[in-house]
């Protein structure tokens, strides 16, 4: 099977490693090459490289998807791939090295990650046309896909921490693009900060791996090292702080419940990146490092739970936030949330391959729908409060088409993406053989009838409706990136061709009549949301026998659907089927339904209602549009303490140990002003000194030889 | 002491009366001498009296030497004794001639005028 | 014997080229000194620069001749009788550990000299003289393997280190010289009553005097614990102010932030304290070192938090690279302190990374200076809209200093509390552990607060620009154009080899890292053995599984010699 090779462009012939060992490289050299040719040679043609080389990692990972599938690769006695290519930190018998890790996991994250990831460059490209720094953002974007095609395809610990922070390092430099913006910096910090908390519980869990397995080898940690029974019960604590602190660094990379707050505010960087970071390359490396790390977990069964727990609440959390905001870019970032809050749910009732299928039809119709989102706010010069437009479906018939699909698969309603992923996940809940299993199916019925609704709310109020646009509607918002005028300064005139295209089809009130945008703006949406309506089938047809279809059959040799009983033997999830699944897919849909039509009364055909249902409960929608208060909450006892105990600190050593070396130097000069008088100048008392002196000198002596 | 002075100075009676002076008295003579001279070094503020004081004060221990010498019936202290008195006379050249350039420095002999050294 | 021409480039070769490294400068030195004001304006600089490179590219030699294999011998020996009475011997060599901190000095010189031409304005022969001196004594301390000739490099850096602080930079730069010397000299009195002590003590039990390495380890390990602890303690104060550690650091801020940058830049990159500590306080005094450990380990945890947090909070770019080192460098002494062979190669890493990181950094806000005339974070703002290729060189040292991966920063730091966290546990030397290695994670976090405050006040944020009023600079500065202009060549010069070589240890850090395991493990053993001949229950076992040598024989194995042909 290692010598099996995958027949790629004709006459190339690639191993399914090599071809895995590729994959990053093209990013890589696209970033490298936009960095260094971007500013001078490439300009305006920036994404060329980028797009072409997530391209060319796409066509590759989909190859390597497609022979993971045709069974190519089966009959190996083992259910991966794996290699080491170099030797990258080795000390002291601490070893990382730079290599790959196959299997149908990291071959299927690899595939939607560059695809999606394509789509998004595309759109990218007519997004982000004629923006200052136009290279600069290719060249993060290209190392963004980079850095998650490393953390999929790693081979030990060190090297998917690599990615990962290769990740939160590409998100810190994409959501602070327009660092001229206070809040785009500071947003992109906090992003930083919090996951670099994570990151500490990464580094430290990767210690006690180290310590415990003496490698950092998947092959050795999570198959070779777990095999044995009497290992097992030997590190039963270790395996708990693993997986606990793996946990948490899920947690702030996949922004759960408590390290979620930096999410909502990434919205701050280009649509694109929000879409990016949203549906494919960042805050899905959580649920990959849960899933990779699923053999550790399911030995760990309370840590599991408690991951189940965790985002079972963190998705009721974001759902109830997203209905009181009213920026389109925010509902959909704490959408992002309350989903992933699902995913986790999901694994920690076992239901690993139902997670991952909601990672995968997600990133489908959250890229849609952030990249719809992002053709509103290009057409409507940056505005993206849906309380100042309504209607715009005239104007973006493509938008407005493919933003429905979105919304459609986001709230579950058969037979797009999300009603079979979310349906899944929620089967699983209702029949795990973990008692609490129900309760966070029926908190996460709960939450599809919220999401259901906040997700037509902004549809109705955004797209449906009376016409009526923002003032800066088809005009580009100022570039941040605008200097106190200089003459010749470039970036002024580069705006100008895409004003005279808007304007050329102006209609009344000097707004272009369509607002879609170019071909390389709605293409990729039309493909998104195709996705977003069809890939949901996945999960039923094609299983060759296996119910959760042709995803869980394809993940099968991965076991994500295991729990271990306490005597060491796998067993299904499912104990018992407590609920039928046509049952609850039924009632999934009703919930949708439900939640369409709550939207449909209150923000279309009765738009007066929702502010006097609001105004009955003035404190809660407070609370709500305050989002629960997480920010000044560590704002109050996390940022300012720290920075209070800094100042204190900083005091301490300038005064307290600063001057105590001060008195230490004083000493000496004390000394000198405390005799000072003695050195009076005058000659007798100088005369009377020496003769007291001399003569104690010379009674001592008489004493002494008395 | 003081009327046994009184008759040290009446010669003929002092030699019938104590015979031959023995060491000590010359020890005593000298160690007079220092003190005088001490405590005027000590309580004296005109220069020129203390410079005086300083010689007296060479005087008593020169007196010691010399007793000394004519006890161990030995010249060395009296040779000694000839070489202090010289270098106190060149010294006294020099010490006067600082005294007289203080004193235009200043116009007074006073030494606490001279306490510039003062911590 | 016949001494024919291919002998005396095999002794050229093998044995003079340390030799010939550090008279380059020394020579160079003396004649940029004597060089006139007038011509020395214009020509100091050049033949400074000159000199350094030259003698960087006979080191640079080294690192293709040096055999790695054997990266815990002591290369390249060159030896010669100094004052035999007391055994003192001008003897030269380099092992792995040496070598590295060796290169580092080399290629940190060049680009502070570099600088220097745009910084210094005045007395250029005295600069140039200075830096030269200064760069051949740390290359000296790197070399020596006598200890006397070891104290006497150490002292001297001392003396240009002085002068560059006080005649070119800020306005508080006297009061910061002074401070600088104050500290450093008493921590050396103690260091040298310590080492003078061995060499005593050695005398007294082996009836001759000596200043070798292997001589001074036996007399250490011959001492009484007690007598262990006096010795330890004055070779710490003597190290640990040069470091600088918590709470003996205050003279790093001042010196750091009130001299000029080529300066600062030096003072910040040449790591002789941790060398110090890891070359002497650590091998001769394994005892004492094991009894102190808890404490000092305690101490560099604070140190790491404490840097961290003080960092974070200062208003002075240079201060908060001070403080940074101060938190980078406890957690190179913990590492140290960790005596395992991960940790001692992380800590070592953690010294060259440091000295790397905190000049690059250093130069790049010399050339915000340079610009705006401000060290304040709170007066400039988004130079990356008027500065862009700065704003990249920032970015990318700072994001290196917050240890990212990929970057050389975070190899040293993951290497070092790897080592710090299995210290202690079976099959490793040391005695620390989670205890100490969880909160030095706080480390990691605390670089990301620092680093990002940093570009976040003056790279990222709206443009804000200082107007500089000419008249009112300390410095007599060429004028700046305004607004000012990016990178000139000679920037992109100073700052490329050090991102190259920043980006290197990040990626590829292995053939540094191996070259260290086999001196490492040497030093490892030594303690475990040490651990042994205390009494330090529970290793024995750990050291059978060594092969541990009695203590002894380890002592003399670590000072080994690569034989003299």
């Amino acid at each position: 099977m290692f010598s099996e090779t995958l027949a790629l462009l004709g006459g190339l012939h690639l191993t399914a490693l090599q071809t895995a060992s590729l994959i990053p490289v093209f990013p890589l050299a696209a970033a490298v090459i936009i960095t260094f040719f971007g500013s001078r040679l490439l300009k305006g043609g920036s994404h060329a490289p980028a797009i072409i080389g997530v391209g060319i990692s796409f066509v590759l990972a989909f190859a390597l998807l497609m022979a993971m599938q045709s069974g190519k690769l089966a009959g190996s006695d083992s259910s991966y791939l794996q290699t080491n290519l170099w030797t990258w930190i080795t000390a002291g018998g601490f070893k990382a090295p730079i290599g790959v890790f196959v299997d149908p996991l990291s071959s299927l994250f690899l595939a939607f990650v560059t695809g999606i990831s394509l789509l998004i460059f595309i759109y990218s490209s007519g997004y982000m046309a004629g923006d200052y720094g136009y290279y600069r953002f290719f060249a993060y974007l290209s190392f963004f896909v980079f850095s998650m095609t490393v953390l999929v395809l790693a081979n030990n610990f060190l090297l998917v921490y690599l990615g990962w922070e290769g990740v939160g390092l590409a998100s810190y430099l994409l959501v602070g693009y327009y660092y001229p913006k206070p809040a785009a910096r500071d947003a992109a910090t906090k992003a930083f900060v919090v996951n670099r908390i994570g990151d500490a519980c990464f580094a430290v869990a990767i210690f006690i791996i180290y310590l415990n397995f003496h490698s950092l080898q998947f092959a050795d940690v999570l198959y070779a090292g777990l095999a044995n029974p009497v290992f097992i019960m030997h590190h039963h604590t270790a395996i708990f702080w693993i997986t606990l602190l793996l946990m948490l660094a899920a947690f702030a990379k996949s922004a759960q419940f408590p390290l979620h707050v930096w999410l909502p505010d990434a919205m701050e960087g280009p649509t694109p990146v929000s879409a990016l970071i949203h549906a494919a390359t960042m805050v899905t490396a959580g649920i990959y490092l849960i899933a990779r790390c699923m053999p550790l977990f399911r030995l760990d069964v309370p840590v599991l739970h408690l991951v189940g727990i965790v985002g079972c609440f963190t998705a009721f959390m974001a759902a109830t936030i997203a209905t009181c905001q009213y920026d389109i870019k925010r509902i959909f970032a704490y959408s992002t949330v309350s989903q992933l809050g699902y995913m986790f749910m999901a694994l920690g009732v076992a239901a690993g391959s139902a997670a991952v299928f909601h990672v995968f039809t997600h990133a489908f119709f959250k890229a849609l729908l952030f990249l719809s989102a992002g053709s509103v706010m290009h057409a409507m010069g940056g505005e993206l409060d849906f309380r100042k437009m309504s209607g715009l479906r005239k104007r973006m018939p493509i938008t407005t088409v493919c933003i429905l699909m979105g919304c459609l698969a986001l709230a579950g309603m058969p037979p797009w993406a999300g009603f079979f992923s979310k349906g899944e996940i929620l089967d699983a809940a209702m029949n795990s053989s973990w008692r609490f299993g129900p309760t966070l199916a029926i908190f996460g019925m709960l939450t599809a009838l919220i999401t259901a609704y906040y997700t037509f709310r902004v549809f109705f109020r955004a797209f449906m409706g009376p016409e009526i646009l923002p003032e800066t509607a088809g005009h580009h918002e100022p570039s941040p990136f605008a200097l106190p005028a200089e003459p010749g300064d470039a970036h002024h005139g580069m705006d100008a061709s895409h004003d005279a295209h808007g304007h050329s089809h102006a209609g009344a009130n000097g707004v272009p009549v369509s607002l879609d945008g170019s071909i390389r703006m709605w293409g990729p949406l039309v493909l998104l949301a195709l996705g977003a309506t069809l890939v949901g089938l996945l999960g039923v047809f094609g299983g060759h026998g296996h119910a959760g279809g042709w995803f869980a059959n394809f993940l099968s040799p991965v076991h994500l659907n295991q729990q271990v009983s306490a005597n060491g033997t796998p067993q299904p999830v499912s104990a018992a089927v407590r609920v039928n699944s046509t049952v609850m897919m039924g009632l999934d849909a009703a919930l949708a339904l439900g939640g369409i039509l709550i939207a449909f009364y209150f923000h279309l055909s009765n738009r007066a209602a929702a502010p006097r249902v609001a105004a009955t409960m003035p404190g809660l929608v407070r609370f709500l549009e305050n989002k629960w208060y997480f920010d000044e909450l560590y704002d109050y006892t996390l940022v300012r303490p720290l920075r209070l105990l800094g100042h204190v600190l900083s005091i301490f050593d300038r005064f307290a140990v600063d001057g105590l070396v001060f008195l230490v130097g004083f000493a000496p000069q004390l000394t000198g002003y405390t005799i000072k008088p003695t050195q009076s100048g005058r000659l007798r008392y100088y005369g009377i000194g020496m003769v007291t002196g001399v003569a104690v000198v010379i009674l001592g002596v008489l004493y002494l030889l008395r | 002491m003081i009327g046994q002075a009184d008759d040290f100075l009446s010669g003929e009676n002092v030699m019938q009366t104590f015979g031959n002076p023995m060491l000590y008295h010359y020890l005593a003579l000298g160690a007079a001498l220092f003190a005088l001279g001490l405590v005027g070094f000590m309580v004296r503020r005109n220069m020129i009296m203390i410079f005086l004081s300083t010689e007296i004060m060479f005087q008593g221990i020169a007196i010691n030497l010399i007793a000394f010498s004519r006890y161990w019936q030995n010249s060395d202290g009296q040779s000694f004794v000839i070489f202090v008195l010289t270098v106190a006379a060149a010294e006294a050249s020099l010490a006067l001639g600082l005294v007289v350039m203080l004193f235009r420095r200043r116009q007074t002999l006073n030494v606490d005028a001279w306490s510039d050294m003062q911590g | 014997m016949n001494f024919g021409q291919k002998d005396w480039i095999e002794l050229i070769m093998n044995h003079l080229t340390l030799v010939i490294m550090l008279l380059i400068p020394l020579f160079g030195s003396l004649i940029v000194f004597a060089t006139p004001r007038e011509a020395a304006a214009k020509a100091a600089g050049p033949m400074a620069l000159g000199f350094t490179i030259l003698s960087a590219l006979v080191g640079v030699t080294l690192l293709t001749r040096f055999n790695y294999g054997a990266g815990g011998v002591w290369q390249f020996a060159f030896k010669a009788d100094w004052i035999p009475q007391f055994g003192v011997h001008f003897s030269l060599g380099v092992d792995a550990i040496g070598l590295w901190l060796l290169m580092l000095t080399l290629l940190i010189t060049p680009a502070a000299i570099l600088d220097s031409f745009h910084t210094i304005q005045t007395r250029h022969n005295e600069f140039y003289g200075w830096i030269l001196l200064l760069f051949a004594s740390t290359m000296g301390v790197f070399m020596a393997h006598d200890v006397l000739l070891f104290y006497l490099f150490f002292e001297f850096t001392l003396i240009p280190s002085f002068f560059m602080i006080g005649i070119w930079g800020h306005s508080e730069r006297r009061r910061a010289a002074g401070k600088f010397f104050l500290y450093a000299f008493t921590g050396s009195v103690f260091l040298l009553a310590s080492l003078v002590y061995l060499a005593w003590v050695h005398a007294e039990k082996f009836h001759s005097y000596s200043f070798t390495l292997s001589g001074l380890y036996q007399a250490g390990a011959s001492l009484p614990a007690w007598q262990q602890g006096l010795v330890f303690t004055g070779l710490l104060i003597g190290f640990l102010i040069k470091v600088p550690l918590f709470p003996l650091h205050t003279w790093m801020p001042a010196a750091i932030s009130e001299s000029s940058t080529p300066a600062s830049v030096m003072i910040a990159g040449f790591k002789l304290g941790g060398y110090g500590i890891l070359r002497f306080a650590l091998p001769l005094l394994p005892v004492a070192a094991l009894k102190f450990t808890p404490w000092l380990a305690g101490l560099c945890v604070f140190s790491i938090i404490f840097g961290g947090l003080v960092s974070w909070v200062q208003r002075d770019m240079k201060k908060l690279v001070a403080y940074s080192i101060v938190s980078h460098l406890g957690l190179c002494i913990l590492a140290f302190l960790a005596l395992t062979t991960s940790g001692l190669i992380g800590g070592v890493l953690v010294m060259i990374n440091s000295g790397i990181l905190a000049a690059a950094l250093l130069l790049v806000m010399g050339m915000i200076y340079r610009r705006y005339q401000t060290r304040s974070l709170h007066d400039v703002s988004g130079l990356a809209r008027r500065l862009p290729a700065l704003g990249f060189f920032a970015v990318f040292f700072a994001m290196a200093t917050a240890a990212v991966p990929g970057l050389n920063g975070f190899v040293s730091e993951i290497l070092s509390l790897v080592g710090t966290y299995v210290s202690g546990s079976a099959g490793h030397g040391g005695s620390l552990g989670p205890a100490y290695a969880v909160p030095a994670v706080f480390g990691m976090i605390a670089g990301a607060l620092y680093m990002l405050y940093f570009v976040a006040k003056v790279i990222f944020g709206p443009l804000v620009e200082p107007v500089v009023d000419p008249d009112s600079q300390h410095e007599p500065h060429p004028a700046e154009p305004h607004p000012p202009r990016d990178l000139s060549l000679r920037e992109w010069c100073v700052l490329t080899p050090l991102a190259v070589v920043v980006l290197f240890l990040g990626i590829y850090p292995a053939p540094v890292t191996r070259s260290m395991e086999a001196a490492m493990h040497k030093l490892e053993s030594h303690a475990i053995a040490a651990r042994v001949s205390a009494k330090i229950p529970g290793v024995s076992g750990v050291a059978a599984a060594h092969g541990i040598l009695p203590l002894n024989k380890a002592a003399a194995g670590l000072a080994s010699v690569a034989p003299l042909r």
